[in-house]
C-alpha cells in the first residue's frame, strides 16, 4: 500500500516539482482560494440569521454587512489572481511535459523507439493526456481534494469541538441526549455514512472505468487508423475509390464504432450508477446532519443560524471527503498515464550506452568491420542475416547487391546503429561500435534510405540539418543533387518550406525531388561513410542518369556503400557483395563476377537482357505469339 | 466542380438537425432529455429549499419526529436526484455523441466519395478543415455542443422559472434586479469568450503545427533521417517557439478571466448589498420572516448562477449554430455532389472495348497550364499499350483521366462509343484493374487485401499471389494468406518490403480481372530477378485485355503493341519499339541512357 504510494504519488509530486518549483506551493494557494468563499457565504447567512433573530437595528448592522460584503469581494480578487497565476502555470506545466516527450521521441535509440514497452509508453501517455490531462490534471483533480478535505476537516472538527461544549438548559430527555457522548458518535456516524459508501462505489466504478479504458486502447487504436490512415490522406484515395473499398473500410470503421459504443456503455454509464452513489450518501447525510442540528438547536444549545452555518460546513466537508475518493474513478486511468509518462521519459535507452568519444581525423581512417554478425527482427521467424563477415576498405566504393529480403537494408541498419546485432559485433578501428557514443558515432554516416523522408522545415535547413547553415554550401550540395533549378524556382528559394504543415509559403516537390534534396543532404553533411540505399527508386531515366553522372562529385574520396535493384548502377563499384538470405553469398568486382556462374550474373543478365537487340526481337515474337 | 452552399439556417433549425442525426442513432434521446431537465430542477430548487424549511421548522418550534421526516423526506429526494444526474449526464452525453460521431465517420467516407480532384482544391480542404476542428472533432464541437446547451438552456430556464417567480412574490422587482445584473455580467463573458475565440483561432495553427512537429517526431518513416542527421535540435527550437507563441496567447486569455472575476464580484456584492439590505429591513420591520430570508437568501445565489447559465447557453447556441452551418453546409455539397444524378448508365460492355480520347485537354483546378494538351488517342480493344516520359509528363494524369477519376476540362473520353461521363462511377470502375504508383496495403489480411472483398475467393487469391510471384514470401508468414498486414492495428501485424507490396498490388489487379489493366510503374521497388519474371508473365497477365503499361524502365515497353511516347503533356512519339530506336528521337535518346551501362565494356566515364 505504502510502497504503491511511493510508486505513484509521491512520484508524481516529486517529478512536477522538480519540472518546477512552484507547482505545490501554487496549487496549495489555489485549493485554498477555492474554498474560500463558499465558507464566508456560510458564515455571512448564520451571522445575519443570528444577529436578525436577536433583535437588532438598522443602523447597527448596516456596517459589518457591508464590511462583509467587501471583505468577500477582496478575497474574491485575490483569489482571481491566484487562479490566474495558476493556470498559467498549469499551461505551460502541460505544454512542457509534451515538448519533454516529443524531445525524447527524437532523441532515444531507434531499437528503444521502435520497442514495444516504449511504444506502448507512449501510446498510454497519449491517450491518457486526449482522455484526462496530464500532471495539471493530477495537481488540479488529485492534490487539490486532498488539501480541500485537509481543511474542512480543519473547520469540521473546530465545530463539532464547539458543538461538544455546548450544552441545553432543558431538562427533557431530547438535551440529555444532545449533551451526551452519544450525540458525537452519532454525528460522526452520519458523517462516516458517505464516506464509506464513496469509498466502495469508487473503488468498484473505478475498476470497471479501467477495464473500459484498457478496452479503448485498442478501438482508438483502430478509429485513429481509419480517419487518419484510410479516409484522411490523398495516399489511399484512388484506391479506395476505383477498388470499390470505400464501403468496405467504411463498414469496418462501423463495427469500430459500434464496438467503442457498446464499450462506453457497458463499462461507463456502469462506472458512473456505481461512483454516482457516493453523491446519494452526501444527500442522505446531509439530511442526518440537519436534523442532528436542529436537535441541538431545539434543546436551545445554539442559534438558528449556527444551525445552518454548520450544516454549510458539514457539506463542505462531506461533499470534501467525496470529491476526493470520487477520483477512485478516474484516477488510476490517469496514473497509468502519469506513469507512462514518467517511465517513457526516463526509460533507459541500451542501444545509446555508449559513452566513448569518436576521434575526429582529417584523413578518414576509419575502419569497420563485421564479425560474425547475425541479426533477426524481433518476432521475425528466419534471421536477416547470418553469419556476416566483412571489412569495409577506406575510401571504396562497395555495392551492394541481393533479392529484395536478402538483408541489403538490414546490413546497413546494423552499421549505422538503427539497430543491434543479435549476435556478432562489428567494430570501429578494432573497437566494439556499441562503446562509442550513440550521437557521435552516428556523425561519421551520411546516408540517403530508401524510406529516406524530409521535414516541413526550409529546404536549407532540411540539407544542412542545422540551426547554423553554411549556405553556400547548401547551394552547392542541391546542385551536386541536380535539384537546384528546380529550389531556385520555389517562392523563397532555398529557404522555402517543403510542404506546408509548418509555414503557408511552403510549397509541396515531388517524390524525385525530394529524392535528390536528400542526396543533396547527405552531400552537405560531409560525413568518411556515405550509404546510398536505392538513391534513384524515385528518379525518371534522365534524372537517374544525371545522378549518375554526378556520383563521383557526391562521393568523392569516401569510402561509400551503395544498394540499387538497377544493375547498371552498381557495376561501377570497385567491390560488389551479393547477399541472398541474410548471407554473403559472393564477393568480387563486375569483372569477375560476371566471369563466374551465380545470383550476380543472372541480375544483371535479368535486367540486360531488355537491352539486347536479339533479345528484343525475340520477347516481340512471343508477345505476337502468345496474343493471337 | 466545386461550388460550397453556404446557407445559414437559425438557431432552431440547426438545433431540429442536429436532434435528428442523434434519433436516427438511437431511440431514449427524448426521453433521456426530459429526464435530464426534471432531475436538473428537482437538484437545483432542492438545495435552495432545504435550508429555508430548516429554519421555517426551527422558528416554529414543531416535534422532532415531524421535523426529522420532512428533512429526511427533502433528502430523499434530493438524494434520487443526486445519483440520477450523474448517470443520466452519461447516457444522454452517449446518446447525442453518437450522433456526432456518425457524422464523422460520415465526414470520413464523404472524402474518398466525392470527385477525385476535389482533393486539389484548396478551398475544399479549408472547408472540411473548418468543418472538423469548428463542428466535429471533439466532445465541445459544435455538433455536441448544440445539443448539450440547448438541453441546459431548457433545464435552467425550468429552473428559473420556479425562481424568479417566487422572488416575484417576496419581492417585486428581485426578479428585475436579478435580470439586469445577470445581463452585465454576461456581457462581460460575452467579451471574454470573444476574445478566447480569437486567440484560439490563431492558436489552431500554433497547435496544428505542433501536432505535425509531434507526429514527425513519433513517426516510423524519417526516424532514421531524425537520428543519423541530429533533426532533434532544430525540432526542439521550433516546438519552443510554438509553445511560447501559444502560452502568450494562452496567457492573455487567463488575464482576461481575472479581469471577468473580478468585476464580476464587485457586481454580486453589490447586488448582494441591495438584495439582503432591503429584505433585512423588511424582517426588522416585522413583514418579513425568517425562512423566508434564508430562502431568499439561497435563492438570490442560484438564480443568478442559473441566469449566467442560461445567458451563456444561449450565446453558446448561436455560436455553435454558425459551426454547425459549415458542418451542414458541406455535407449538402458533398452529398449532392455524390449523387452525381447526370451519370446513370450502369450498363458496361464484358469483353474489351476500345477507349477514345477525343481532343482532350487537362489542366488540374488553380494551375496556370494544361497538364494534357488536346490529346487524341485510340486504344483498340486488346491492345498492349505502353505510356513512356520523364516525370511530370502527364502519364498518371492520363489514367486518372481514363478512369474518370479527373474530368477532362476540353474534348471528351469514349468508351466503345459511350461517353464516360455518363456512366455511374461505381460500375465503370469495376471495368478497370489498376496497380497505382504507390502502394497501399491496408491494415487487413492478405486475403482480403488482394480480394478486397468481404467475400474472399482463396483458391484464387493463391493464384493470383502465384502470378506476382509472392506466394513463397506469404506462405512463410504466420499465418499464411490471413496474416494480419502493417502494425496499425495488430501488434502480430507483418510490414511487407516496398517489393512485397509491389507484388501485392499486382495481386490485387489480377485477382480483380477486369478488361482493362493499368499497370503504373509496377515494377520499380522489385529486385531485377523479381522484375524480369514479371515481364515474362506479362503477356499471361494480360491475354484477352486491354493493358497500359507504364513506366520509365524502357526495358518493360518493348512488349507493347504500341508505345506512346509522351512529352509535356502530349504525344510526341508513337510507334513499335523499333520504329521509335530508328527514328533517333526523344524515346531513343531515353534508351540509349538507360542500356549503355549494360553493354560490355561501359565505364562511368565512357562519355
Amino acid at each position: 500500500m505504502l510502497n504503491k504510494f511511493k510508486q505513484t504519488y509521491v512520484r508524481y509530486l516529486r517529478f512536477v516539482q522538480q519540472l518546477d518549483a512552484q507547482a505545490i506551493p501554487l496549487t496549495i494557494a489555489n485549493a485554498v482560494g477555492q474554498v474560500l468563499v463558499p465558507y464566508l457565504t456560510f458564515i455571512l447567512l448564520g451571522w445575519l440569521l443570528n444577529t436578525v433573530i436577536a433583535g437588532t437595528t438598522i443602523k447597527a448592522i448596516a456596517l459589518p454587512l457591508v464590511g462583509f460584503l467587501a471583505l468577500i469581494f477582496v478575497l474574491q480578487v485575490g483569489v482571481a489572481a491566484i487562479k490566474d497565476h495558476y493556470n498559467r502555470f498549469t499551461i505551460h506545466l502541460y505544454n512542457r511535459i509534451d515538448a519533454m516527450v516529443a524531445d525524447k521521441e527524437r532523441k532515444v535509440s531507434l531499437q528503444l523507439f521502435n520497442a514495444p514497452t516504449f511504444r506502448k509508453a507512449y501510446a498510454a501517455y497519449n491517450q491518457g493526456r486526449t482522455y484526462f490531462g496530464s500532471f495539471d490534471r493530477f495537481l488540479e483533480g488529485n492534490l487539490t481534494p486532498v488539501i480541500n478535505l485537509a481543511l474542512a476537516l480543519m473547520i469540521s472538527l473546530t465545530v463539532i469541538g464547539r458543538l461538544l461544549f455546548t450544552s441545553s438548559e432543558q431538562p427533557s430527555a431530547l438535551a440529555r441526549f444532545a449533551d451526551s457522548p452519544a450525540y458525537p458518535l452519532v454525528l460522526i456516524a452520519i458523517i462516516g455514512l458517505p464516506v464509506i459508501v464513496s469509498i466502495w462505489s469508487g473503488r468498484k466504478g473505478g475498476r470497471i472505468l479501467q477495464s473500459f479504458f484498457t478496452g479503448n486502447i485498442q478501438i482508438n487504436r483502430e478509429y485513429d487508423y481509419y480517419f487518419n490512415h484510410v479516409f484522411a490522406g490523398t495516399e489511399m484515395s484512388k484506391t479506395l475509390r476505383v477498388y470499390d473499398t470505400d464501403d468496405l473500410m467504411a463498414h469496418r470503421l462501423k463495427a469500430v464504432n459500434a464496438r467503442g459504443f457498446e464499450n462506453v456503455q457497458r463499462s461507463y454509464t456502469k462506472s458512473t450508477a456505481f461512483t454516482a452513489l457516493g453523491g446519494t450518501a452526501i444527500a442522505l447525510a446531509t439530511g442526518g446532519i440537519y436534523v442532528m442540528l436542529a436537535i441541538k438547536s431545539m434543546t436551545g444549545a445554539i442559534a438558528v443560524g449556527d444551525v445552518v452555518m454548520y450544516a454549510g460546513f458539514f457539506t463542505q466537508l462531506i461533499s470534501a471527503v467525496a470529491k476526493l475518493l470520487s477520483i477512485n474513478g478516474w484516477a488510476p486511468s490517469l496514473n497509468q498515464a502519469l506513469t507512462a509518462t514518467i517511465d517513457l521519459l526516463e526509460m533507459p535507452d541500451p542501444g545509446a550506452h555508449g559513452t566513448l568519444p569518436i576521434e575526429k581525423r582529417h584523413d578518414n581512417q576509419y575502419q569497420l568491420e563485421f564479425h560474425d554478425v547475425s541479426f533477426q527482427y524481433p518476432g521475425a521467424k528466419a534471421f536477416a542475416l547470418q553469419h556476416v563477415n566483412l571489412k569495409l576498405a577506406i575510401g571504396q566504393r562497395l555495392a551492394l547487391v541481393g533479392p529484395n529480403g536478402s538483408g541489403k537494408t538490414t546490413l546497413i541498419r546494423l552499421l549505422t546503429r538503427l539497430d543491434q546485432p543479435t549476435s556478432g559485433t562489428i567494430t570501429l578501428n578494432g573497437i566494439d561500435i556499441q562503446k562509442y557514443n550513440l550521437q557521435e558515432y552516428q556523425q561519421i554516416f551520411a546516408a540517403v534510405f530508401q524510406d529516406f523522408k524530409l521535414f516541413a522545415l526550409p529546404v536549407v535547413d532540411n540539407v544542412a540539418a542545422s540551426a547554423h547553415p553554411d549556405r553556400s554550401r547548401v547551394a552547392a550540395a542541391l546542385k551536386i543533387a541536380g535539384v537546384d533549378d528546380r529550389v531556385h524556382r520555389m517562392n523563397q528559394g532555398i529557404d522555402t518550406p517543403i510542404t506546408r504543415e509548418l509555414d503557408t509559403h511552403g510549397e509541396d516537390v515531388s517524390g524525385g525531388e525530394a529524392q535528390k534534396i536528400a542526396i543533396a543532404r547527405a552531400w552537405y553533411k560531409d560525413a568518411p561513410f556515405i550509404i546510398l540505399d536505392e538513391p534513384t527508386a524515385a528518379l525518371d531515366p534522365i534524372s537517374e542518369y544525371e545522378t549518375y553522372q554526378h556520383l563521383d562529385d557526391l562521393i568523392a574520396a569516401k569510402t561509400a556503400i551503395y544498394i540499387s535493384h538497377r544493375m547498371s548502377s552498381t557495376r561501377f563499384a570497385a567491390r560488389i557483395v551479393v547477399l541472398d538470405h541474410g548471407q554473403i553469398v559472393q564477393d568480387g568486382t563486375h569483372t569477375s563476377l560476371m566471369r563466374e556462374a551465380g545470383l550476380y550474373r543472372d541480375l544483371f543478365n535479368a535486367q540486360a537482357q531488355y537491352y539486347t537487340k536479339e533479345r528484343i526481337a525475340k520477347e516481340r515474337k512471343n508477345a505476337d505469339l502468345a496474343y493471337q | 466542380m466545386y461550388e460550397k452552399q453556404t446557407t445559414k439556417h437559425g438557431v432552431l433549425s440547426n438545433i431540429r438537425w442536429q436532434w435528428q442525426q442523434v434519433r436516427r442513432t438511437t431511440h431514449h434521446a427524448t426521453r433521456q432529455l426530459l429526464t435530464g431537465i426534471i432531475i436538473y430542477a428537482v437538484l437545483a430548487l432542492g438545495a435552495t429549499i432545504l435550508p429555508a424549511v430548516v429554519v421555517q421548522v426551527l422558528a416554529q418550534h414543531t416535534d422532532l419526529s415531524k421535523v426529522a421526516l420532512i428533512l429526511i423526506g427533502i433528502s430523499t429526494i434530493i438524494a434520487l436526484a443526486q445519483w440520477g444526474r450523474p448517470v443520466n449526464e452519461i447516457t444522454f452525453q452517449n446518446t447525442y455523441s453518437r450522433g456526432r460521431i456518425a457524422q464523422l465517420i460520415q465526414f470520413g467516407i464523404h472524402l474518398v466519395k466525392v470527385p477525385y480532384v476535389w482533393q486539389a482544391i484548396p478551398e475544399y480542404d479549408q472547408d472540411r478543415y473548418a468543418a472538423a476542428s469548428y463542428g466535429l472533432y471533439g466532445d465541445n464541437q459544435a455538433a455536441q455542443a448544440i445539443i448539450k446547451n440547448g438541453r441546459d438552456l431548457l433545464s435552467s430556464s425550468l429552473t428559473l422559472l420556479v425562481l424568479l417567480g417566487s422572488l416575484a412574490v417576496i419581492k417585486w422587482w428581485l426578479p428585475l434586479l436579478l435580470l439586469a445584473f445577470a445581463l452585465i455580467s454576461d456581457d462581460l463573458q460575452k467579451r471574454t469568450r470573444r476574445f478566447r475565440r480569437e486567440q484560439r483561432d490563431r492558436n489552431t495553427t500554433i497547435i496544428d503545427r505542433t501536432n505535425y512537429l509531434m507526429r514527425a517526431s513519433t513517426a516510423e518513416t524519417g526516424a532514421k533521417d531524425m537520428r543519423l542527421y541530429h533533426f532533434a535540435g532544430q525540432f526542439r527550437t521550433k516546438t519552443d517557439a510554438l509553445f511560447r507563441e501559444h502560452e502568450t496567447n494562452d496567457f492573455r486569455v487567463s488575464f482576461r478571466v481575472f479581469l471577468q472575476d473580478v468585476s464580476i464580484a464587485a457586481l454580486n456584492g453589490l447586488c448582494n448589498f441591495l438584495t439582503y439590505g432591503s429584505l433585512i429591513i423588511d424582517i426588522l420591520r416585522g413583514i418579513f420572516s425568517v425562512s423566508g430570508f434564508t430562502y431568499a437568501f439561497n435563492a438570490v445565489a442560484t438564480t443568478t448562477s442559473q441566469l449566467s447559465t442560461l445567458l451563456q447557453s444561449w450565446n453558446e447556441l448561436n455560436q455553435n449554430s454558425d459551426d454547425l452551418d459549415l458542418v451542414r453546409n458541406l455535407f449538402s455539397t458533398e452529398e449532392a455532389a455524390i449523387a452525381a444524378p447526370h451519370r446513370t448508365n450502369t450498363h458496361l460492355p464484358a469483353a474489351p472495348q476500345p477507349i477514345v480520347f477525343k481532343h482532350v485537354s487537362f489542366r488540374y483546378p488553380g494551375a496556370d497550364h494544361d497538364t494534357i494538351r488536346d490529346l487524341n488517342l485510340t486504344i483498340p480493344a486488346g491492345a498492349k499499350f505502353a505510356l513512356v516520359g520523364a516525370n511530370g509528363a502527364g502519364k498518371t494524369t492520363i489514367t486518372n483521366l481514363m478512369l474518370g477519376l479527373l474530368a477532362p476540362t476540353a474534348g471528351e473520353i469514349l468508351l466503345g462509343g459511350v461517353p464516360i461521363n455518363t456512366y455511374v462511377l461505381r460500375d465503370y470502375w469495376q471495368y478497370f484493374a489498376p496497380v497505382f504508383q504507390e502502394a497501399t496495403v491496408l491494415a487487413a489480411s492478405v486475403a482480403e487485401n488482394v480480394a478486397f472483398h468481404s467475400t474472399v475467393d482463396l483458391p484464387r487469391v493463391q493464384a493470383v499471389l502465384k502470378q506476382a510471384g509472392l506466394s513463397t514470401d506469404v506462405a512463410r508468414m504466420a499465418h499464411g494468406v490471413e496474416t494480419p498486414l502493417t502494425n496499425y492495428i495488430a501488434d502480430d501485424g507483418v510490414q511487407l518490403s516496398g517489393g512485397q507490396q509491389q507484388k501485392l498490388m499486382l495481386a490485387r489487379a489480377l485477382y480483380r480481372d477486369a478488361p482493362v489493366l493499368i499497370l503504373d510503374e509496377p515494377t520499380a521497388a522489385l529486385d531485377a530477378l523479381a522484375e524480369s519474371r514479371i515481364y515474362q508473365a506479362y503477356n499471361q497477365m494480360t491475354a484477352g485485355k486491354t493493358s497500359l503499361f507504364i513506366s520509365h524502365r524502357l526495358a518493360s515497353t518493348q512488349f507493347a503493341d504500341e508505345i506512346l511516347f509522351l512529352e509535356h503533356g502530349h504525344i510526341t512519339e508513337r510507334g513499335q519499339h523499333d520504329e521509335l530506336i530508328a527514328a533517333n528521337r526523344g524515346y531513343a535518346q531515353l534508351f540509349k541512357i538507360q542500356s549503355q551501362y549494360y553493354q560490355e565494356g561501359a565505364t562511368p566515364d565512357a562519355q
